[in-house]
């Protein structure tokens, strides 16, 4: 009886084993080969809970000031105490619970603004692909001047123009981002327009909308998924350094590189203060970066196993 | 030969109306119009505002403000700056030299060590030292220079007292601008007077080095990586496995037969990483209080000084347009391929 049972277990592996792995499967070994993607997909998930929750994460309030308590060091060094965790900023206002909150807005600002670029640079990519004659190289040469321009600079005049702010930041970031989202499309949709799965569908009567976003669109979407996530990592940084020069978010909301702003005073005499926001900002776009890698192995077939 | 280089000079001038199309809508977006922002919080007689309008050629069409826009451009006018009422073109030719000084060294500390790192990298493949390029390189690429910058400020100059904080020079020294590159006019001035500028040199040097190293993490990191990817290509090709057969010296297959062809990819990305420094200057330069373009342009949004901030850009993004263009051709020179393409 036990042998017809391993007989049939190991017969049933042996059809498992033979069977295309399941696409979600096959996407999680080619994923989790890679050690440095799983080691950023934790990290980011803690970031991700401490952003979702951070309310009731942090355990104070962002910017309420504890004035006895200014530039009190981390709790492990001389001089500091077990309630701040990691010290205390020149206003007395908590660094931990300031940088579980600038998580929220560092994430936020990172979505939003790639959503932002995304969706526009996708129908823009497609239109161009679709129609390369006249709109198509007119959209290119608008995105060859975009591109022209040094990424921080643009972002720095757009900020000069529509003036400081989340809201703002995100668009500048978004606008910044834009002309590689067009780019990227319309050269994964131009080389799927030649295949015979696209002549198909047209000859069956397939309208023009149809053929980019039901056809074409989700054959390109692996180069982009990658490219979503280094953008989301840049965006970051853009936000963080927009910030920094009193561009972005404004004081006192806790915004990483709005944090660091004012650091650089207490260079002197509070290396918490100055290290800390920037070492969270660091190994967030590392982390994303890793994920990024990962992703590529997984989803870019071309480039699966291949070094 | 010519002919690639007016096919790809016919590309840039679209690209150069374009950006100045940009620049002057720009200006424009701003809520308030320019007598407005001129006038800051006082208010003005709508006399005088009408009257400042027709001076500046602001109640014109549009596309004649253009026009005009345009043709001063190409006569060289550039504007006049709001707070010092200088030309926005004298001002950059004065602080340029300082952005381009920090830029090259930035560069060479980027190609020296980047290419050093990626070919040893290459050539032990799955060592220690070829993980740690990679995960130093990886990291760079996602620093934050500004942090970076305050971090090496904190070590280098604060703890170790090894270098100075901010600035080109010592305010002790008195150097006469003449090439505007503070390491060229240190040099002069000490060469002139030896005793009153003995060590000038010196302390230029210190004062460009932290800088240079901050605004070369990025390009270092990139360069890194493609070397070591572009030589691992090339170490697969036949005539490297012919060369070591014929017996040559594990140096001379390195150093001539790949790098030689492993550079051409990296060439490439070196003059990508122009827009790179340039916008990685704003950043170093406003935390080294470094002279250059860069916090120059900061400062004048800062102040609103609008004049700055529009033909600034559009001085900066023509560079950017000049240099991928002088790229472009010198790789259409090296690689026949490319200049024969249509």
């Amino acid at each position: 009886m036990a042998t017809t049972n391993n007989l049939k277990a190991a017969a049933a592996e042996e059809q498992a084993a033979l069977a295309f792995p399941s696409p979600m499967k096959e996407f999680w070994q080619g994923f989790s080969h890679n050690r440095g993607a799983v080691i950023g997909l934790v990290f980011m998930t803690i970031v991700v809970f401490c952003a979702l929750f951070a309310p009731w994460v942090a355990p104070y309030d962002p910017i309420e000031q504890y004035r006895e308590h200014m530039l009190t060091p981390p709790a492990w060094a001389d001089g500091g105490m077990s309630q701040y965790l990691l010290g205390t900023d020149e206003l007395g206002r908590d660094i931990l619970s300031r940088l579980i909150h600038g998580a929220r807005l560092s994430l936020m600002i990172g979505l939003m603004s790639v959503l932002m670029a995304m969706i526009p640079g996708v129908i823009l990519g497609l239109v161009a692909a679709f129609f390369p004659r006249v709109v198509g190289s007119l959209i290119m040469r608008l995105m060859d001047i975009m591109m022209a321009l040094p990424s921080l600079l643009l972002a720095v005049a757009i900020m000069a123009i529509l003036g400081p702010g989340l809201i703002n930041a995100m668009i500048a970031i978004a606008v910044v981002a834009l002309p590689a989202y067009v780019r990227l499309t319309r050269a994964s949709a131009m080389s799927e327009l030649n295949r015979d799965y696209v002549t198909a569908s047209r000859v069956a009567g397939a309208g023009t909308l149809r053929l980019m976003f039901v056809t074409v669109l989700p054959n390109c979407m692996a180069p982009l998924i990658v490219h979503a996530t280094m953008s989301f990592s840049s965006a970051i940084l853009e936000a963080a350094a927009l910030g920094f020069l009193g561009l972005g978010v404004q004081p006192p909301t806790p915004e990483w590189g709005t944090m660091l702003a004012s650091a650089r005073d207490y260079i002197e005499r509070a290396w918490w203060v100055v290290t800390l926001p920037g070492l969270t900002i660091l190994l967030s776009v590392l982390a994303i970066n890793l994920m990024g890698d990962g992703l590529r192995d997984a989803l870019d077939p071309k480039l699966k196993r291949a070094a | 030969m010519l002919s690639f280089i007016l096919r790809r000079l016919s590309v840039q001038i679209p690209t150069f109306l374009g950006l100045t199309l940009l620049t002057f809508t720009l200006i424009r977006l701003i809520p308030g119009d320019p007598i407005e922002v001129m006038v800051g919080e006082r208010t003005l007689d709508p006399q005088m505002h009408a009257e400042a309008m027709h001076r500046l050629g602001l109640d014109k069409p549009l596309y004649q403000q253009y026009f005009d826009y345009l043709s001063n451009l190409l006569h060289g006018d550039l504007g006049l700056s709001l707070v010092t009422k200088e030309s926005v073109w004298s001002e950059f030719t004065t602080l340029f030299p300082a952005t381009l000084e920090l830029a090259i060294a930035a560069m060479l500390f980027a190609s020296v060590f980047g290419l050093l790192a990626g070919v040893i990298a290459a050539i032990r493949r799955g060592s220690v030292f070829d993980h740690g390029v990679m995960g130093i390189s990886l990291t760079g690429f996602s620093m934050p220079i500004f942090w970076w910058g305050l971090i090496l400020i904190m070590f280098f100059s604060v703890q170790l007292g090894w270098t100075p904080v901010s600035g080109r020079l010592d305010l002790a020294y008195d150097v006469q601008p003449v090439t505007g590159f503070m390491l060229i006019d240190t040099w002069l001035a000490e060469a002139a007077d030896p005793e009153l500028n003995a060590g000038a040199f010196r302390d230029a040097l210190m004062h460009l080095i932290l800088p240079a190293v901050v605004l070369g993490t990025i390009p270092l990191a990139v360069i890194a990586r493609m070397t070591r990817s572009s030589m691992l290509e090339v170490l697969r090709e036949d005539y490297v496995r012919t060369a070591r057969a014929k017996g040559l010296s594990p140096a001379r297959v390195i150093f001539i037969h790949t790098l030689r062809n492993a550079l051409i990819p990296v060439l490439t990305v070196m003059g990508l990483q122009i827009g790179t420094l340039m916008g990685g200057a704003v950043l170093t330069e406003t935390i080294f209080s470094w002279p250059g373009i860069g916090k120059w342009l900061i400062d004048a949004i800062a102040r609103r000084d609008y004049p700055v901030v529009q033909n600034g850009i559009l001085i900066v993004a023509t560079l950017v347009i000049v240099t991928n263009f002088v790229v472009d051709i010198l790789y259409g020179i090296a690689n026949p391929r490319i200049r024969h393409a249509k």
